[in-house]
């Protein structure tokens, strides 16, 4: 009987994908934030290699100074890559990063970067942006012309 | 002679004052010789309600029944940019307490040069302290009420002048500094008391730098302020007619004042340390030297912030002259005990405090926050309440606040 019920499990590919499935959303319910996602890099539409240190790309993204030329271009908060660079390289929460902001505008020291919707639109922005520097998920595909600056260990 | 006296440094910033503001309506009426002109509305509100648990006390406003009307506010402003280098910003803010003023905070001209560099032009905030310049945008911060030892109203908050910003960056260090120079007419409170004060002159220089997680920051600022102290003036008279002059002029609101900051802050995804220590001198004799600072810690949860502070201030007085003698006559008697009770009256701000707060965000534009003070000073002094016996009641309540915070 069990052999026969495991069997049918087995053989049922729908209930196979469910407890998959469950069982996945079930580990990234719980596992922290900052251990669920996969790693970003930077992008850059520049002439020359640049390598940018973690705190110069922290500096960029919150309205600081860089050495070279560039600018930040970001995407919009609810987006997945936005959560990884967020997490791993400002090493800020979403509302700690809306609360600086707010801090930085009404104090008129700076505004927050450029917000796309989604990476392809943030690829097209760069593209067509001398200096303009954007963050994609690693697995991202991208024109030859990009080049990288920064990318998450 | 009379025309030099005309063009003081108040004269001058009040012709800059309507100059920028003709200026602004100029660039606003011409957006379309720019390409790149835009213009931005933005703002910000709160809606704060409070109370503390003594019927005998009231602190910032608060007795022991839930207002609404101490801290809520509403801010709008305008940003418009002539091009990427040239902008005008306006921001004017309604308060709903008696003790704050409503008006036009911030009226500027901006100028860009370039990325790391920036100058503004017009009526400010000074930034004192790490919040002074956004005390009033709650979302900002996790506290409702920032420490009042640190933020406290000894000091006037707008100016009108010239302030410059540059950014700099040095591979695994980054930061700005920041020198600005100016001018102030208007109220400020010495001694618990708001009066209409003139401020020479106000400059400060201040600096930060980041390095890895930690934050580390300084300023330096200084003012001379001269205050019309007209209840005390007939005394003071008096006190010249007999030739008590040491003691008539310790009565005088009008000197030079500075102020030292600094803060160190280390900052994870997961939690926060952050302290500020600063200290303010005088050589007037009303202003108390204070010295105060706090340090708090915050630890995000995923959907909540929970912090706690710790805050401390101590004010002292200088040392007031004794020319006075006492057993001449009862009329010297008199004159004696009266400054005596004038010198005695000036409250005593040192207060101890410890807070813990919840921040929960919303969304991305609105914060909701409680927070649960326990404030304690010394029996005799004031420490920052509002009116109190002292002879007979220690200043110790616990503080209750609520509030909603949004931008937009």
């Amino acid at each position: 009987m069990k052999n026969n019920l495991l069997a049918s499990i087995n053989n049922n590919k729908s209930f196979g994908r469910r407890v998959g499935l469950g069982l996945s959303l079930a580990i990234l319910w719980t596992t922290p934030i900052s251990t669920a996602f996969a790693k970003v890099k930077l992008i850059a539409n520049v002439d020359e290699e640049i390598s940018l240190s973690r705190q110069e790309v922290k500096s960029l993204f919150l309205g600081g100074a860089v050495q070279y030329e560039l600018s930040a271009v970001a995407l919009e908060p609810d987006h997945r890559t936005r959560l990884q660079f967020n997490t791993h390289v400002l090493g800020l929460t979403e509302s700690r990063i809306q609360s600086y902001w707010a801090q930085m505008r009404f104090s008129g020291k700076s505004k927050p970067p450029r917000e796309l919707a989604s990476e392809q639109s943030a690829i097209a922005y760069v593209m067509n942006n001398k200096g303009a520097v954007t963050y994609v998920d690693e697995a991202t595909e991208l024109p030859d012309s990009l080049k990288v600056v920064f990318e998450t260990k | 002679m009379k025309i030099l006296c005309k063009y003081t440094p108040q004269y001058v910033a009040k012709i800059c004052s309507y100059g920028l503001c003709i200026l602004a309506l100029a660039l606003a009426s011409l957006p379309s010789l720019a390409d790149d002109s835009s213009f931005e509305f933005s703002g910000f509100g709160r809606i704060v309600s409070g109370a503390i648990d003594d019927d005998s006390l009231s602190f910032v406003g608060y007795d022991n029944e839930l207002s609404f009307s101490e801290q809520s506010l509403l801010a709008i402003r305008g940003d418009f940019s002539y091009s990427e280098k040239l902008s005008v910003v306006a921001q004017v803010l309604g308060h709903s307490g008696e003790s704050r003023k409503s008006g036009v905070q911030w009226l500027y001209l901006q100028y860009e040069p370039t990325t790391n560099l920036s100058f503004k032009l017009g009526r400010q905030r000074i930034p004192f302290f790490n919040y002074s310049d956004v005390i009033d945008v709650g979302f900002a911060y996790d506290w409702i009420s920032p420490p009042i030892q640190v933020y406290t109203n000894y000091v006037f908050s707008d100016f009108d002048g010239l302030t410059s910003r540059y950014k700099y960056s040095a591979s695994s260090i980054t930061g700005s500094l920041n020198a600005y120079y100016g001018f102030f007419e208007g109220e400020l409170v010495v001694s618990g008391d708001r009066r209409e004060a003139d401020v020479q002159y106000v400059f400060g220089l201040a600096g930060d730098a980041q390095w890895r997680n930690f934050l580390f920051s300084a300023a330096y600022h200084e003012g001379s302020v001269s205050v019309i102290n007209q209840e005390l003036s007939g005394f003071q008279d008096v006190l010249r007619q007999l030739n008590f002059l040491q003691s008539a002029n310790s009565l005088d609101i009008d000197g030079n004042a500075s102020f030292y900051k600094l803060g160190l802050s280390y900052e994870t995804i997961d939690y926060y340390i952050r302290s500020e220590f600063t200290a303010i001198r005088s050589d007037i004799l009303f202003v108390p030297d204070l010295d105060a600072g706090y340090l708090s810690m915050g630890y995000h949860f995923p959907a909540v912030l929970l912090h706690a502070t710790l805050a401390s201030s101590d004010a002292q007085y200088g040392s007031f002259p004794s020319e006075i003698p006492f057993g001449v006559n009862p009329q010297l008697d008199a004159l004696g005990f009266g400054y005596q009770q004038v010198i005695n009256s000036l409250p005593v701000d040192s207060l101890d405090s410890f807070t813990v707060g919840i921040r929960y965000d919303y969304t991305i534009n609105i914060a909701l926050k409680a927070e649960l003070s326990f404030l304690s000073g010394k029996q005799g002094d004031r420490a920052f309440f509002d009116v109190i016996d002292s002879t007979s009641q220690k200043p110790e309540a616990l503080l209750y606040q609520f509030a909603v915070e949004w931008i937009f």
